[in-house]
């Protein structure tokens, strides 16, 4: 008898805690857990630039693109660091068959804050270099530049899961070198944690 | 602890510092001008075409028309119209064979900013390469004695009177002509 009634505590007790933990799997999105986590991240979009300032009349946008890696916190866990590389291309106005390239290599630093729910608010400060390729069709010599470059990055992104995100940001971009050029751009990509 | 934070830290600011020198690095690198000093909003004055100067008007044919988009000139005096030069720094976009009528040879197109590019028709085989880099007064060609020379000026891609681009220098020689119409 006392066998039995033990049984049936442990049984109860079981239910009772799968019962929990089925109410938490049942509404996961109404309640994220915040992303403490030191897993790397990977983020992939793709963009439209937009050249801003003395440049902006020389230029037609093209399209780009940006592949951002999130590696564990080094500083402040809520401080997200990352390298990113991206590649804008922009066609020359003289003739569109010209195109200047640019390629930013950037370190840095971002926050995330909560908006409303699963929707967040990103702030991204990045700094590198940056190649400038001049394509001239059958050239025989490729210009190419070399530039200090500086990028202030706001954002939103929606977590889809624990693992997967949708984003979208719009980074402004500052290249400088003997001369001074900026650019900003519309971007919308995903991020994937490992 | 802190020794291994410090540790870190270094390493991220010795990484932030190897990705800028990157770019800066580079500066300067590649053959002649760096690009962003080509490609910006100017439309750079224009000087002569050819390296002689002096007067253009016995040599016309043709100004600028709604169905001319280029100076044309009769060519008669080689000693006169011999050397072609670039009137503007920029970096030479194209070369080939002219066909142009009544034009015979090549033509070099060069570009002067992200805005502005000239071209010029009627030179033998051009001393200078598709994406070199030239200053103003470099030869790039020899005109042909006898043949015709056209002079084209481009902003944003549409041919336009090259009157207003051109330098006090390169206007000297416009006198007794209407060069626009």
């Amino acid at each position: 008898m006392k066998h039995r009634i033990l049984l049936l505590v442990l049984s109860l007790f079981s239910l009772n805690s799968y019962g929990a933990v089925g109410q938490t799997y049942s509404q996961p999105s109404a309640t994220p857990v915040p992303t403490t986590s030191h897993a790397p991240e990977l983020e992939l979009s793709f963009d439209i630039p937009s050249v801003t300032g003395t440049f902006a009349q020389s230029f037609n946008s093209g399209l780009g693109g940006s592949a951002v890696f999130y590696f564990p916190q080094l500083l402040d866990p809520s401080l997200h660091n990352f390298i990113s590389v991206g590649f804008q291309t922009f066609a020359v106005k003289t003739d569109t068959s010209i195109s200047f390239r640019v390629v930013p290599v950037l370190l840095g630093l971002e926050v995330r804050g909560r908006v409303y729910s699963d929707l967040k608010s990103t702030l991204a400060l990045a700094a590198g270099g940056s190649f400038g390729f001049l394509n001239i069709p059958n050239a025989t010599n490729l210009k190419v530049g070399g530039y200090f470059t500086a990028q202030v990055k706001p954002g939103l992104e929606w977590d889809m899961s624990n693992d997967f995100a949708l984003v979208g940001r719009m980074p402004l971009t500052f290249i400088m070198a003997s001369t001074y050029m900026s650019y900003i751009a519309g971007e919308l990509g995903v991020r994937m944690r490992f | 602890m802190k020794n291994f934070m410090n540790k870190k830290i270094k390493i991220m600011l010795l990484n932030l510092a190897l990705v800028s020198s990157l770019g800066m690095g580079l500066l300067g690198c590649g053959t002649g001008l760096d690009p962003l000093t080509v490609l910006d909003n100017s439309l750079p004055a224009l000087g002569s075409f050819v390296s002689t100067g002096g007067s253009y008007s016995s040599y016309l044919i043709g100004g600028f028309s709604a169905s001319n988009s280029y100076w044309l000139f009769q060519n008669s005096f080689a000693s006169y119209f011999s050397t072609a030069v670039a009137p503007a720094t920029g970096i030479v976009f194209d070369t080939g064979v002219v066909s142009l009528q009544n034009i015979s040879g090549y033509y070099v197109s060069i570009i002067h900013s992200g805005r502005l590019m000239s071209r010029l028709f009627g030179l033998q085989v051009p001393t200078v390469h598709v994406g070199d880099s030239v200053v103003v007064g470099q030869t790039i060609g020899t005109f042909y004695s006898g043949s015709q020379v056209a002079f084209q000026v481009l902003v944003d891609g549409v041919a336009v009177c090259p009157l207003s681009y051109m330098s006090a220098a390169g206007r000297a020689g416009l006198t007794n002509w209407t060069p626009c119409q």
